[in-house]
């Protein structure tokens, strides 16, 4: 059975292999072993594209643990980085909100900068890429036009400056262009560090820099917006902004902590939502009882709770893709099956003649999970697709094994959300009491 | 290979090996361990210590069966025929002869077959075994043989990462039954197989007692479980000692741990298909090298370290010997710099400090500091070396003016200069306000440059006033005074200033001498010595004093004048939170805001005046040699060409070659490679050192 017909990079093959064997979503290469899920995608699809014609677009990508939202988002953000846009992800954690006082919300912008992505450097770190990018084409412009440099980037930063901490941002663009004229190494890396959001104190920027603002908890959203605008300037698409595990905001104890962050969300909702900003994608990946409990989740949240309601015609099977809210349908054994045999096809470079087992295999193989751990094996396909890559390789390093004496030897585990044991306590507010 | 891939492998060897006994016949009788010192003679060769004698076909794959040929004319050294799971008994009679050879030869070939170094594992394996079921009676036998492990780990690691992964198995097998064994000095951990048992249980007893973790553990932990960058391998001294600085600084005594609820259980895998596995019960232990939390921490803090090294990083791989030069010196991070190594740095210092006066300032002549820099053209100081000496002094604590990173003129070889112990927050780069301040003050030594008449006192008075209305900071502050006292030094010709002053329009002359008055008026009064001060600056400008005297009033008088006010307007977000209460008394603070509002008006203005060496917009100094390709400019379509000369180039070359085609090296790839996308739908390039260049794209693109 060949599932399908895009020609597969050794690389991706690689890190495919390399990634599932892990446990962990790939990277890259995820159209080789993406499975159903057409609608969802089709949606996103259309959202990115608005995104790069100016627009916005917001997606609550709302999943079961184990469901493939990690990898739906991977995906998401390969297509984005493919249609030019920049992307940045980065997952929530107690130590990384939306909003904080206590810095975690720079801690979240910031790691969200050090992910910063384009097509050419999809792993990340490419920061400095965009904003040489920017300053190149400055550059060119200064040289034809025979005007400076300086002059040219103010010309063109000119509209940041209507936003929130646009003038400082543009000092720094600025700065990033002295800085490399002059070749002083220190004040590039200090342009580069405050853009990344890495200056704790407003005294070492304006000795650094001569900004008077940083970024901080306060003020991650303007930035990110200053920064969607920037990326534009500087000849992308826009930017997509991915957020995972916003299950975490759901664990925080502190009812005010939460909804400050839930208010945060609202902000971006309704920006988006009302066109007041442009070229920026937002996509937060969640599970249900983030979404749906109506004491914690953002259902909490009567502000949010109006605006994301599920279209009430949408029952019974009918979905409706429009709306902020992606509900992910669980996959399906017929699912699991296809990407079975995706992940088969990619060992064999998409070469039928070299698949490592036959087609029944796959069915046997899926016939031993079920008996170990029931229907989790298709519902949460985690250890099931670790198993099986495992099986692969080693079927694929010792040529004289046979799959079906391997087969029994296979062990499984259902997987284990680890967010239900560990619902409330990492109440870091406390522990920072401690003496 | 992940953990059920091993466990697939030991069962397939099993399927194997019962096929094998059940075709046995005999009964075997148990080989005979060899004990440490101990030595056998097999065919002429001496087995040494450490190895099974006997028939252990069936039961022991490394057993040696003197009875077995061994073709000791055509030894196999090449260890082509020696199977995955070999097994002295059932490998040819050339391969038995090779492997006694290197056991003859006391197991130092470091060149030898894996294969027979498996053999020979197998059977280190079993004795293991052996004596943890006879538990207590032999530690130190337990312990020799942890030592010969050691010793073939660090022989083959490098060859073979199988035997890298069961070596350093059984040596955690060793240390988690006998705690002697962890004084063996073993390799630094590296990530990709998980925390390192050793490491793991040590995190874990951290924990339960409630102790920090220290940093040379973090950092061993961190190693195994993130991949080091460039920064941090080619700077690795430098690395673990930044790492180390700033652990302590943000976690004090270190890290603290909470206890989890899973604890650590340890399963060795066998390399010997002859042998299970063992699972070891856990001592509980609890297993705290997954909490998602201190790993950020350590990774987040890593990053940092790698970044603040990166510039430092960058300059080694182009100047491998430069070391301990002052330019490497001047890239160090901070917390480094008291530990360097930097001979130069150091006179640097000594110099400085004989100099210092009761004020902290030392007046220097620039040839004295240029002697710590290489100069290329010694009649001219290039920029770079001017910015390298305001680093490296920057590094040991002093400001220097005039300083280029600030606008500042590069000095001349027979010129003066002012090296001042600088405050924490003195400026490395100019901001708005501080740019205009030396404005007004070189405007203000002009003035007396022109004639003598204005006083010590009224040039103090127009600093403080300067440093007052433009609310500079004290390093600012600071700067500024050292900026003076170079002036004053140096006294620099009003030659073209004049000049340039008249060419500027009456608008933009209104506007520098509102800007003077504002600063002279922000404590709401004029005294008669700064009325004199104006006048002679009014002079200077080129406007009348009836101008003046009109500016003096209406600053005085309102607060509503429209200039003042647009200004305020279009800039308001950046003040947006007004500044607080006066800070000295008699200030107006609504004033202070409109200053600082038409500064920034002014200073670009300004700055372009007085801009010593506007510099012109580069050019390539490289001629491109043939047209332009598709929508790139023609250096970006020579940097094209070259690159795709060749399939890989490391960083730093693609550095060398930007910096000759004056292009900023990843805004310039991105370029290139955007335009690949649209033009072949591929990318010419990928990965980042080295990079890899796609030759088909690159001849698509130059076709």
């Amino acid at each position: 059975m060949t599932t399908t017909a895009i020609p597969i990079k050794p690389k991706h093959r690689e890190s495919i292999i390399q990634s599932l064997r892990a446990g962990v979503v790939p990277r890259a290469g995820q159209q080789h072993i993406q499975v159903g899920r057409h609608d969802e995608v089709k949606a996103l699809v259309t959202d990115i594209d608005r995104v790069a014609d100016s627009g916005a677009s917001i997606r609550f990508i709302i999943g079961e643990y184990g469901s493939g939202k990690t990898f739906f988002l991977n995906l998401i953000r390969s297509i984005a980085l493919e249609r030019n846009l920049v992307t940045i992800n980065a997952d929530l954690s107690p130590d990384r909100r939306l909003h904080a006082t206590g810095g975690q919300a720079r801690s979240l912008y910031a790691e969200l900068m050090r992910n910063l992505a384009t097509r050419s450097k999809p792993d990340g770190g490419a920061l400095a890429s965009v904003v040489e990018k920017f300053v190149s084409s400055a550059l060119a412009e200064a040289r034809a036009a025979g005007v400076g440099v300086e002059a040219v980037i103010r010309t063109r930063l000119a509209s940041l400056q209507e936003l929130v901490g646009g003038y400082d941002f543009a000092h720094v663009i600025e700065a990033y262009w002295r800085a490399h004229d002059s070749g002083n190494e220190d004040l590039k890396e200090s342009a580069l560090r405050w853009l990344r959001g890495e200056y704790t104190s407003k005294i070492d920027a304006r000795t650094h820099l001569g900004v008077r603002t940083i970024v901080g908890d306060a003020n991650v959203y303007d930035q990110l917006k200053l920064f969607s605008r920037f990326v534009r300037l500087a000849g992308y698409g826009g930017l997509l902004i991915v957020l995972d595990e916003l299950v975490n905001l759901y664990k925080l104890a502190n009812t005010q902590a939460r909804n400050s962050n839930y208010e945060q969300i609202l902000r971006i909702l309704n920006d988006v939502l009302q066109g007041s900003v442009e070229g920026m994608g937002v996509l937060l990946g969640g599970t249900p009882e983030f979404l749906l409990d109506t004491r914690r989740g953002l259902y909490s949240y009567s502000a949010l709770q109006s605006r994301l309601a599920q279209n009430q015609f949408a029952t019974g099977g009918l979905v409706d893709y429009s709306g902020p809210v992606l509900p992910l349908s669980q996959l399906t054994k017929e699912d699991l099956y296809v990407l079975l045999a995706n992940i088969r096809n990619v060992y064999a470079l998409g070469d039928s003649s070299r698949y490592l087992i036959p087609d029944h295999a796959l069915e046997a193989f899926m016939q031993h999970c079920s008996t170990r751990i029931g229907d989790a094996y298709f519902r949460t396909p985690r250890n099931t697709v670790t198993a099986f890559v495992s099986l692969l390789s080693v079927l694929e390093q010792n040529a004289e094994a046979k799959w079906h004496e391997l087969l029994g030897a296979v062990t499984i585990q259902a997987d284990r959300n680890p967010d239900l044991d560990a619902a409330a306590d990492d109440d870091d507010d406390l522990a920072t009491f401690r003496l | 290979m992940t953990d059920l891939e091993r466990i697939l492998q030991a069962s397939i060897a099993r399927l194997r090996w019962t096929d094998k006994s059940r075709r046995r016949t005999e009964t075997p009788s148990l080989p005979r361990w060899l004990a440490q010192g101990e030595s056998a003679n097999v065919h002429g060769y001496a087995t040494g210590d450490f190895v099974y004698v006997g028939n252990g076909a069936g039961i022991e794959p490394s057993a040696i069966d003197p009875r077995l040929p061994v073709d000791a004319v055509h030894p196999n050294t090449s260890g082509e025929q020696v199977p995955y799971w070999p097994a002295y008994h059932s490998i040819p009679a050339e391969c038995r002869a090779a492997y006694l050879q290197w056991l003859h030869g006391g197991r130092k070939d470091p060149y030898v077959a894996i294969g027979y170094v498996f053999v020979f594992f197998y059977g280190l394996e079993r004795r293991v075994y052996e004596l943890i079921a006879r538990r207590g009676s032999s530690a130190d036998e337990i312990l020799a043989i942890a030592h010969e492990v050691a010793r073939l780990l660090a022989l083959h690691a490098n060859r073979s990462g199988s035997f890298e992964r069961y070596a350093e198995s059984l040596l955690d097998l060793i240390e988690w039954i006998e705690p002697r064994a962890q004084s063996i000095p073993r390799e630094t951990p590296h990530p990709g197989y998980g925390v390192p048992l050793r490491i793991a249980i040590a995190l874990g007893e951290l924990a339960v007692a409630a102790q920090p973790v220290p940093a040379a553990l973090a950092l061993d932990w961190l190693r195994s479980i993130w991949y080091l960058n460039t920064p941090a391998t080619r700077c690795a001294r430098e690395f673990e000692l930044l790492f180390h600085i700033r652990y302590a600084k943000r976690f004090g005594q270190g890290l603290f741990l909470q206890p989890g609820r899973t604890f650590l259980d340890f399963t060795y895998q066998p390399a010997s298909a002859a042998l299970d596995l063992i699972n070891v019960a856990h001592r509980n232990v609890p297993d705290v090298t997954q909490l998602a939390r201190p790993r950020t921490k350590l990774t987040d803090l890593a990053q940092e370290c790698t970044s603040a090294l990166d510039a430092f990083s960058r300059f080694l791989g182009k100047n491998p010997d430069a070391r301990e030069s002052l330019a490497a010196f001047a890239l160090l991070p901070d917390e480094l710099v008291e530990g360097t190594h930097s001979a130069d740095a150091r006179l640097l210092a000594a110099l400085v400090v004989s100099r210092l006066d009761a004020h902290g300032r030392a007046q220097l002549g620039a040839g004295e500091l240029l002697q710590f820099v290489r100069i290329a053209k010694p009649e001219k100081i290039a920029k770079n070396e001017a910015m390298l000496l305001a680093q490296a002094l920057e590094k040991l604590g002093y400001g220097i003016e005039p300083d280029v990173r600030l606008g500042g003129p590069t000095f001349e070889s027979d010129g003066r200069v002012v090296v001042f112990r600088r405050l924490p927050d003195c400026p490395s780069t100019a901001s708005d306000e501080y740019a205009t301040a030396t404005i007004c003050m070189r405007l203000g030594t002009m003035v007396s440059a022109a004639d003598d008449e204005v006083s010590e006192q009224e040039r103090a008075l127009l600093e403080r006033h300067i440093a007052e209305a433009l609310l500079l900071s004290a390093g600012e502050r600071q700067r500024l005074g050292a900026h003076l006292a170079w002036l004053l030094e140096t006294n620099p010709g009003t030659t073209g200033m004049k000049k340039r002053l008249a060419a500027l329009s009456q608008d933009a002359r209104h506007h520098i001498g509102r800007l003077l008055v504002s600063i002279a008026t922000t404590d709401a009064r004029v005294d008669p010595r700064e009325m004199k001060i104006l006048e002679k600056l009014y002079d200077l400008i080129g406007l009348d004093d009836s101008d003046l005297y009109r500016d003096v009033h209406a600053a005085q008088s309102a607060d509503d004048e429209p200039l003042a006010i647009d200004i305020l307007a279009s800039s308001s977000r950046r003040f947006a939170i007004p500044p607080k209460p006066a800070p000295t008394p008699g200030l107006d603070m609504s004033r202070v805001r409109l200053r600082i509002a038409e500064t920034r008006e002014v200073s670009a203005l300004l700055g372009s005046i007085f801009a010593e060496d506007e510099a012109p917009v580069r050019g390539a100094s490289v001629a491109p040699q043939a047209g332009t390709i598709g929508s790139l400019d023609a250096t970006h379509s020579e940097l094209l060409r070259r690159l795709a000369r060749r399939e890989s180039w490391s960083r730093d070359e693609v550095e060398r070659v930007t910096a000759e085609l004056s292009l900023m090296t990843d805004g310039a790839l991105e370029a290139i490679n955007d335009y690949a996308y649209a033009a072949a739908d591929e990318p010419l390039w990928e990965d980042d050192d080295p990079l890899t260049i796609h030759a088909h794209v690159a001849r698509e693109l130059l076709r």
